[in-house]
């Protein structure tokens, strides 16, 4: 094999980076076999190689690698002599396929990447494998990547990514868009894969930091997909949600990795290409809890300057939000944006109630929290104690540091 | 595809009449699913108390009285059904009046032999840590391992799906046969097997009116 002219390799580049996990879930949903369509799929890139420079680069070469990989996968089930009885079933998707590829080529591959996403998120997958699964199968992730980003040995994340393909192969999981009917409870699990990819990426724990914002970037990636496809309001909510949090990513931590409040930051380094993205996707009347939480971030991302935060806003929609989820940890969110609202006595009130029941008494927000409102009551004993054991209870490192500093300071 | 449908729950939960409801109920479904073509067997067990369990160890049958697993929540029936996929499958668990107050399992089936509707009077061998099915059953399913399973409730009229088997004896069931001997049952001699005879739906079938079946 020659090597191809440089800007059919350049073209051949490009639509791998692309493409290839389209021309993938395409494959898979045709040949029901996640190790057959990764052979398929490097195969027919392999053939665009061999072919696109004499042949020229085709019209849709999406459909040109899904074809390639169907033959090649024909060709590999031949070769074990699994055809013949695969035959007749197989036959019949292959046809199904490339009717509706061909009706429909763009539309119909990204479908298929969205069936992957689906089948990779389906609730009889246990959580723990579904987050691998679908940075593997449907982002391209290494394994090894994923396991960085998991502070995982490859090996765990291996199995369970075997593990998950073997329970979509065995049990029969389809790789099928779900009926309406059932899509609110199929929407949930896929978006809750998607909102905890970004956030082990977002978040401030250990981990190689180029790899988790890259995690970051595949969830938003995904979630824009899932939008494309399926505009209900939760998913609109929750890519809004990512792209809010992003636009901070720059401001949020000082080069040493820092914690930056909110209120602290330099609302210069926000991004304002996400955040005005992510505002247009806000709804007026959130209803859902990605819609809602989606809402108090543009309610920040608004504000010019800290003293200029809607914070009566904000109270509202963790009203809603605990309306939704009456969880301890809304509540104690809600008792902050209160404390904004109507001063710092009024959060004290909230949040002592709730450590009261018990319920957080070991969450160590929950005592930062009241430390801070003591602070600026000016009770320095009571809040130099809540900060004590609010540093007692911290595990991640910047937020020890981002404690001990705010006791120091009393 | 064919799936296995196990209904685990556990039997205090039910009165008489609650458990009579139950079979009515889900001879219905089965009727609605057979006129679809999905219907190959269902049966419900008599009660745990009825089982006994034979192990061979060194070509010796020991016979213990009991189930196989010491837990409060037992197999109480299965349906066994042809199914598009695991959607589908999930589908007709919940639907299923045992997935209100148990737990239904369902497991990919690996292998199916002979005609699988069980005689009045027959008896159900579980085959227990290995998926070897009784070599003289009149009917068998062997099962896919149980990291394959995947089990469904509805509590409160929401659905609720989880991976993997009911629990740590279910996951050992590698097989049911109806019929055949327990002591020369390939899972005795590795494993266990229970001896689970199955209930006799024909009076239960006998006070539905015509226009009810």
């Amino acid at each position: 094999m020659s090597s191809p002219p440089a800007d059919v390799r350049a073209v051949i580049d490009a639509t791998y980076r692309a493409d290839a996990r389209r021309v993938f879930a395409s494959l898979v949903r045709l040949v029901r076999d996640f190790d057959l369509a990764e052979e398929a799929l490097h195969e027919a890139f392999a053939a665009a190689v061999e072919r696109w420079p004499a042949e020229g680069v085709p019209d849709n070469p999406r459909a040109w690698l899904v074809s390639a990989g169907r033959f090649k996968a024909v060709d590999t089930l031949r070769r074990r002599g699994k055809f013949a009885e695969l035959q007749p079933e197989l036959a019949g998707r292959l046809s199904e396929v490339a009717a509706t590829n061909t009706a429909r080529a763009e539309a119909a591959v990204e479908d298929d990447r969205l069936r992957l996403v689906f089948a990779c998120c389906h609730p009889a997958i246990d959580r723990a494998v579904q987050v691998p699964l679908t940075l593997r199968e449907v982002c391209g992730l290494t394994t090894d990547e994923i396991a960085a980003a998991f502070l995982t040995s490859p090996t765990t994340m291996a199995q369970r990514i075997v593990r998950g393909k073997a329970k979509i192969r065995d049990a029969g999981i389809p790789f099928a868009l779900p009926s309406a009917a059932e899509l609110p409870e199929r929407l949930g699990p896929v978006l809750a894969v998607v909102y905890l990819v970004f956030s082990e990426g977002y978040s401030a724990s250990a981990g190689a930091a180029a790899t988790r914002a890259d995690l970051s970037g595949e969830a938003i990636r995904l979630g824009r997909l899932v939008v494309e496809l399926l505009p209900d309001p939760e998913a609109v909510g929750l890519l809004a949600l990512m792209l809010l949090q992003e636009s901070r990513r720059r401001a949020r931590t000082t080069p040493a990795g820092d914690i930056i409040l909110l209120e602290d930051q330099n609302r210069a380094a926000w991004d304002a290409g996400l955040i005005a993205e992510g505002r247009a996707l806000v709804a007026a009347e959130p209803a859902g809890p990605y819609a809602l939480q989606a809402a108090v971030a543009a309610a920040h991302a608004a504000a010019p300057t800290p003293a200029a935060t809607d914070w009566a806003r904000i109270a509202a929609l963790y009203d809603g939000l605990f309306a939704l989820n009456p969880s301890p940890v809304v509540e104690l969110n809600r008792a902050v944006a209160v404390a904004m609202r109507d001063g710092p006595a009024a959060g004290l009130v909230l949040v002592e109630g709730i450590l009261r029941r018990g319920e957080l008494t070991e969450y160590h927000l929950a005592h930062a929290a009241r430390a801070d409102f003591l602070r600026r009551l000016n009770r320095t004993v009571e809040a130099r104690a809540a900060y004590e054991r609010a540093l007692e209870l911290a595990r991640q490192e910047p937020e020890r540091r981002f404690l001990l500093k705010r006791l120091n300071q009393l | 595809m064919h799936y296995l449908l196990l209904a685990y729950g556990c039997e205090a939960d039910w009165t008489d009449a609650e458990r009579a409801d139950c079979m009515v109920e889900s001879l219905a479904a089965c009727d609605r699913l057979a006129a679809q073509g999905k219907y190959l067997a269902a049966s419900p067990l008599l009660p745990a108390s009825t089982a006994s369990t034979t192990r061979v160890r060194d070509g010796r049958p020991l016979v213990t009285d009991g189930p196989f697993a010491e837990t409060t929540e037992h197999l109480g029936g299965f349906f066994l059904l042809d199914l598009a996929d695991l959607d589908e499958a999930i589908a007709v668990a919940a639907a299923l009046p045992p997935a209100r107050k148990g737990t239904i399992e369902i497991r990919p089936v690996l292998e199916l032999r002979g005609e699988p509707q069980p005689p009045p009077g027959a008896v159900a061998l579980l085959g227990y840590g290995d998926s070897a099915a009784a070599a003289d059953a009149t009917a068998a399913v062997r099962l896919r391992p149980a990291d394959t399973a995947t089990c469904v409730r509805v509590r409160g009229g929401v659905r609720e799906v989880s991976d993997g088997p009911f629990d740590a004896a279910a996951a050992q069931l590698g097989s049911v046969s109806v019929g055949g001997s327990a002591a020369d049952h390939p899972a005795a001699r590795t494993g266990a097997v229970e001896t689970r005879p199955l209930f006799d739906l024909t009076p239960v079938r006998a006070t539905l009116s015509p226009e009810a079946r």
